[in-house]
């Protein structure tokens, strides 16, 4: 989205049904971060990302300034797409767990692209209704692998939704 | 209707009764100012710490990002709604009773318009840049408004009603205004004079006066379903569940004429009695208005219970989780006052002896203006707090900013039409003639004490 546009009609937030989006109900007292000038100076946070003024709303922009970075790397290197580990998001980056996995859908053989065909996968909200499912056709990039718990009636695996 | 109606003063009396209001004003009007004007403080008063502090104040979290300003904003619209109903498409059908209020209830929908535009201001979190970027103005940058965004017919949904509300009030003012010109003096006659357009009465004035206010009734009447069903719209085309329905335009509309008649008798019964206007705005008037406030109850009772069919026939579980909970959950206390008193108390108004007994209409009246805004916010929170996603959903309550902010739309509506009492005619002189009864003979002109001769 694009922050310096936004008027803040919370419209958006709404509709999300998801309900990711984030709003800056108040102005961030970036002064009382810290002593040195970059730490005061709202533009050094991070030099990739537009400062959001309250009044604005936001959501993950799934790292936005680093997934260019790397397309221009790979630009560079004269490689046909940003292949594994050439990019990590920020919450990938600091998973004590390393349970999320980021990466090129396009590359078939990428870490994300296995793991998203495997048969635990599964998109949240993103069922389709014609077929049951009461999800809304939102087709995420986001998916979720199902945890497997063994039940004890059935010797098969049933499906319990979990994080992963 | 007219016809039944039993009349106590001729036409010769009107300019005189009506006119006196704006010379010499009751202290009852000047009390009722100053407190609208202490309302209107207190808004303004918590919108400027809004504007400085930030969003916050106003209590909003997710997952209810709309909350009491688009309440407010869908119930002022609503208000507007009957006024334009009472005197374009009722001017079209030739109801007479509408003569006698029409003016107080036009004036009602550019005041309450006017109200409910400031909304979208006071809601959206950077106000310094919402008036113009929400218009879509050519710029440098080539950057215009989404277009396909509902808020953005809102705009101009709004914007159409609201100039052509004003030009319909206004062109009916003209005649009247003329009438005051004539009795002033001075700066004032100046003025009065400016405003009338040179008016003067003559057949050939009138011809094309007619021709003119017939054409803004045609061009206004549309609006009375179309201003409604786009700002419908703005919960309808989302895919929340609860706001996400095909009935919400007539569903709206006939909630806008139930909140806004019963408004218009919320109004006109203590300035009929401030103004001393009770030989002019007959009980017969107010009656007509109680029916169509009546009907439109039964219609929106009728989008009530079908609204809840459909949610349990669709078979949709977040749909009928949402309608569950409306009506058991933790806003179950808004839900049943909103049908108590939109659905219930109006039937009592069945009754021709209710309808005739002012103050137990008036209860019912206020009743009905506390269950629409109830609506209105019953649909835009419940159908926000518990959605898709367990994990996400939340609590609302109304804070007090917005609490405030709201007195203060009251407070501003009633100002603009306290000011507009002072100084223009609160009911249609000229159109008011047309349904009264010429002057009497002469044997009954000796009973009536102060009737003008020269009217």
């Amino acid at each position: 989205m694009t922050y310096n546009r936004c008027v803040g009609t919370r419209y958006c937030a709404n509709a999300c049904p998801y309900k990711v989006r984030r709003f800056n109900w108040w102005t961030h007292k970036w002064g009382e971060m810290g002593k040195r000038l970059q730490d005061r100076n709202p533009r050094a946070l991070n030099p990739d990302v537009t400062v959001r003024t309250r009044g604005v709303m936001e959501k993950c922009n799934m790292c936005l300034g680093r997934l260019r970075d790397a397309k221009h790397q790979a630009k560079q290197f004269g490689h046909e797409m940003v292949r594994d580990n050439e990019v990590r998001v920020a919450c990938q980056q600091t998973c004590p767990s390393d349970a999320i996995v980021f990466g090129n859908l396009n590359d078939p053989n990428s870490r994300i692209s296995r793991a998203r065909k495997d048969h635990r996968a599964y998109l949240l909200l993103g069922g389709d209704p014609e077929h049951g499912h009461y999800g809304l056709k939102t087709l995420p990039n986001v998916s979720y692998l199902a945890d497997i718990i063994q039940d004890g009636h059935t010797q098969e695996g049933s499906h319990e939704s979990g994080h992963n | 209707m007219s016809d039944e109606v039993k009349w106590d003063k001729s036409i010769s009396d009107v300019n005189d009764a009506i006119l006196i209001g704006i010379d010499s004003p009751q202290k009852s009007y000047y009390f009722a100012l100053a407190a609208s004007v202490v309302c209107l403080l207190i808004g303004v008063v918590a919108w400027a710490l809004q504007i400085s502090y930030g969003m916050g104040l106003s209590g909003l979290n997710s997952p209810v990002y709309w909350g009491v300003y688009i309440t407010n904003f869908v119930f002022w619209v609503g208000i507007g709604h009957a006024g334009t109903l009472i005197s374009a498409i009722l001017f079209l059908f030739r109801a007479k009773w509408r003569n006698s209020i029409n003016r107080s209830a036009e004036a009602m929908t550019v005041f309450a318009v006017i109200t409910a535009g400031l909304f979208p201001l006071i809601h959206v979190g950077r106000i310094w840049f919402a008036p113009y970027w929400m218009a879509p103005l050519p710029n440098t940058n080539n950057l215009w408004v989404n277009f396909r965004s509902p808020l953005i017919w809102d705009v101009f949904a709004i914007s159409t009603y609201l100039t052509v509300s004003l030009l319909f009030w206004y062109m009916g003012l003209v005649p009247d205004l003329a009438s005051i010109r004539d009795r002033v003096k001075g700066v004032r006659r100046l003025v009065y004079g400016l405003m009338s357009f040179g008016w003067t009465g003559s057949v050939r004035q009138w011809h094309h006066y007619e021709a003119g206010y017939g054409c803004r009734a045609a061009l206004a009447t549309p609006l009375v379903l179309s201003v409604h069903s786009i700002v419908s719209w703005d919960l309808a085309m989302s895919i929340q569940p609860g706001w996400h329905t095909t009935i919400f335009p007539p569903y709206f509309v006939a909630g806008a004429i139930l909140s806004g008649c019963a408004m218009v008798y919320t109004l006109v019964v203590p300035l009929r009695w401030m103004f001393k206007l009770e030989s002019y705005i007959r009980p017969e008037h107010l009656e007509a208005c109680l029916k169509l406030t009546l009907l439109t109850s039964t219609i929106v009772a009728y989008a009530y219970g079908i609204e809840f069919f459909v949610a349990w026939y669709s078979g949709n579980p977040f749909e009928w989780g949402i309608f569950e909970k409306r009506a058991t959950g933790p806003y179950a206390f808004y839900f049943w006052t909103m049908v108590f008193c939109n659905c219930v108390f109006p039937l009592l108004l069945w009754s021709r002896r209710v309808r005739y007994h002012i103050p137990t209409a008036y209860a019912i009246c206020v009743l009905v203006n506390i269950g629409m805004w109830f609506e209105r916010y019953n649909i835009i929170v419940s159908g926000l707090v518990e959605d898709f996603i367990p994990g996400s959903w939340g609590h609302y309550e109304p804070s007090l900013t917005e609490m405030a902010i709201t007195v203060g739309s009251f407070g501003w509506f009633f100002f603009w039409f306290f000011i507009f009492c002072r100084f223009f005619p609160l009911v249609s002189m000229s159109e008011l003639k047309l349904i009264m009864p010429k002057p009497w003979s002469s044997d009954k002109l000796k009973k009536i004490q102060g009737a003008n001769p020269h009217a």
